[in-house]
């Protein structure tokens, strides 16, 4: 039976900018289900990220908050846990991964020290023993010699290999939920496919459940068993990864999938989406792909529409006046 | 005319780096190692590769951004590498470059209009009411209102930007462009707007390109040919769709298969391959690619593999394909 692990409900974020508050995210909900990857997709400024670090309790204080809404972690509420308390689960059972695992490492510690003082925080083992975890840990991502690894220092290694130790890093406190954020996005493709293989083998090992942050619709189709995609800080459509991909019903979903030049396939005319995205001091007032969708009506501009559910099962739910289903009775059905 | 606008011939770059302390040793890095191919006039040509392989190099060489160490840039027939200071600028207006990160490459304390009217002055073509017509219909070409021209490059989004970098290349009406990752910087609905943008231009001012990416599925789109690059070396070229459909080369396969594809059926199966792509610094000896190559052999320890001309457009750099298995037909 699939375990609802992380239910997130309404949740709303906010940024301080020069003239007042702005939601980056606004009434977002979606569950993650246990040994299951979500993958929250979107261009920059959808608020993916957002997401993730109001998930986390990593927003940057002052400038930003949570205004409202719940992140149920085995039932328990993340928002408005004290530090001291997040900080024990942070790094234990929900860990995270980032785009650029240069800045995100110690130039100044071996890698080996680095992995070694998460087991020796989390877990209370003595440095030895720790040191000890760490060289597993390094075999378990793969990184070949990972004992004479242990001693360098992160400019030693390329970028898929410390994206490697970073990985490491993250399941030292053996997670339950894995977060990552665009973790290969700056890395080669073959080093992608490469990364992108180990999370599979990880997770499928350690039984992880894993939301996956990305911009890339094939890393999407690769990666994700669901998916939800954003767009202007809002869940437009959330669906099974095939059923996404077979049939997008948001017209952004749609318009995103056709706009991206394909490999497997002759493409002879591009139908890009106009426009731009709006910012978040500047959202419109209905739906907020409205102004640049192609199949807009009167009211998508004036009044923003629900994600409902559109399938018998419930799995695949669109935030949409044309083709979502507005007029049925499971409007605001979990999703 | 002649259908073939740039032939690049054995070209050569290497630069020289001083490592170690307190007693430097200086190594030769062979960033560009003798590729050759050619581009015809309206057409794009890809190179495609990873970080480190050379590509963006092999484009600045042709400018002459960086100076090659040997071989022939032959534009429209005229030896690029043997021209003076003046011929070079001369050459250059028929030769433009768009950069990959449109925030770095404009300068911040110009306005747009007067980015674009530079090099209009330097050059002196045209007097100064012509310059500012030019620069207006330039704007609205690439898509840009007229008040842009007042604005500094803050003010504009990463693809606006973008735009204002395809304005400048076209300000001579320059024969050829070298885009070097033009939209890898952009988001996906931007990249696209911005490839469309590039694609109208081409047709409406038959340009050429020389494009530079690390995206498989942007060169599929947008070229016609394409080189893969791998350490300084054209590995494979041909025709994209055959390419990219039926790589030749093991690394093009490996390229081809670790490329995600936007269709969770497809995907699923992504190849991977172990291993990283070794210092340019110090190569492997032989094939390049021997140390990561499935189909490894003897002779690719020793031997770099001449290309072999598969058929009239395409070549392959790869002991696997000599000249009797060809003509025996393909052994994979």
């Amino acid at each position: 039976m699939e375990e609802r692990l992380l239910v997130v409900e309404n949740l709303t974020t906010s940024f301080h900018l020069q003239n007042g508050w702005f939601s980056a995210i606004e009434d977002l909900s979606f569950t993650l289900n246990s040994n299951e990857t979500l993958a929250l997709v979107g261009e920059s400024g959808c608020g993916k990220s957002v997401t993730a670090y109001s998930i986390m309790n990593l927003l940057p204080k002052p400038g930003s908050r949570i205004d409202r809404g719940s992140v149920l972690f085995h039932g328990k509420d993340l928002v408005g846990l004290p530090e001291s308390q997040m900080r024990t689960l942070r790094g234990s059972k929900l860990a995270m991964i980032f785009q650029e695992p240069m800045t995100s490492l110690n130039p100044a510690l071996t890698i080996g020290q680095q992995i070694a003082e998460v087991l020796y925080y989390h877990n209370g083992t003595n440095r030895k023993e720790a040191l000890k975890g760490a060289l597993e840990l390094l075999d378990q991502v793969k990184i070949p010699a990972a004992a004479t690894r242990l001693n360098d220092y992160p400019h030693h290694l390329s970028g898929g290999m410390r994206q490697r130790v970073m990985i490491a890093m993250a399941l030292a406190g053996r997670p339950e939920i894995m977060l990552a954020d665009e973790p290969t996005t700056a890395l080669d493709v073959t080093i992608q496919a490469q990364v992108l293989a180990l999370l599979d083998d990880l997770k499928q090992e350690l039984k992880m459940s894993m939301i996956f942050i990305t911009h890339d619709m094939g890393v999407v189709a690769r990666v994700a068993d669901r998916v939800a995609v954003m767009y202007g800080g809002h869940l437009a459509e959330v669906a099974p990864v095939e059923d996404l991909f077979a049939n997008p019903v948001h017209p952004y979903t749609e318009a995103l999938l056709k706009s991206v030049p394909r490999l497997d396939r002759d493409i002879n005319d591009l139908n890009p989406i106009p426009g731009l995205v709006p910012s978040i001091d500047r959202m419109p007032k209905g739906c907020r792909f409205a102004e640049r969708c192609a199949h807009k009506i009167d009211i998508c501009e004036q009044q923003l529409p629900e994600l409902t559910a559109i399938n018998p099962l419930g799995n695949h739910s669109v935030r949409c006046w044309v083709r979502g289903a507005q007029t049925t009775s499971n409007r605001g059905s979990q999703v | 005319m002649s259908k073939e606008l740039l032939k690049v011939d054995g070209l050569q770059t290497f630069f020289t780096i001083k490592k170690g302390f307190p007693n430097p040793v200086t190594h030769t890095v062979r960033a560009v190692d003798e590729i050759s191919f050619h581009i015809n006039r309206g057409e794009s040509f890809g190179l495609v590769g990873e970080s480190g392989c050379g590509k963006s190099t092999a484009g600045r060489s042709i400018l002459r951004l960086v100076e090659p160490h040997d071989g022939k840039v032959l534009l429209s027939g005229q030896n690029v590498l043997e021209m003076n200071k003046n011929q070079l600028r001369t050459m250059r207006r028929k030769m433009q470059i768009i950069f990959q990160d449109p925030y770095s490459a404009l300068n911040p304390r110009q306005t747009i209009g007067k980015i674009l009217a530079e090099p209009l002055h330097v050059h002196r073509l045209g007097t100064k009411g012509e310059i500012r017509d030019r620069v207006f219909a330039l704007l609205k070409e690439v898509g840009l209102p007229p008040e842009a021209a007042n604005k500094y490059p803050h003010e504009f989004s990463g693809g606006q930007k973008q735009r204002v970098g395809i304005a400048r290349a076209l300000l001579f009406e320059p024969e050829l462009i070298i885009a070097d990752e033009p939209v890898s910087a952009l988001d996906v609905s931007i990249q696209s707007q911005v490839l469309a943008l590039m694609q109208g231009l081409q047709e409406t001012h038959n340009l050429s390109f020389l494009f530079i990416s690390h995206d498989l599925a942007v060169i599929r789109y947008f070229c016609t040919r394409v080189a893969v690059m791998y350490l300084g070396k054209i590995v494979e070229q041909g025709p994209v769709k055959q390419v990219f459909d039926d790589p030749l080369h093991p690394y093009s396969k490996v390229l081809r298969g670790a490329s995600p594809i936007p269709d969770p059926t497809l995907s699923k199966k992504m190849l991977h391959m172990e291993g990283e792509v070794p210092s340019p610094l110090d190569p492997p000896t032989g094939c390049h690619f021997h140390p990561r190559c499935p189909h490894v052999m003897e002779i690719c320890k020793k031997q770099y593999p001449a290309a072999i001309s598969v058929d009239a457009e395409r070549t392959v750099a790869c002991h696997l394909y000599s000249q009797e298995q060809i003509a025996k037909g393909r052994t994979n």
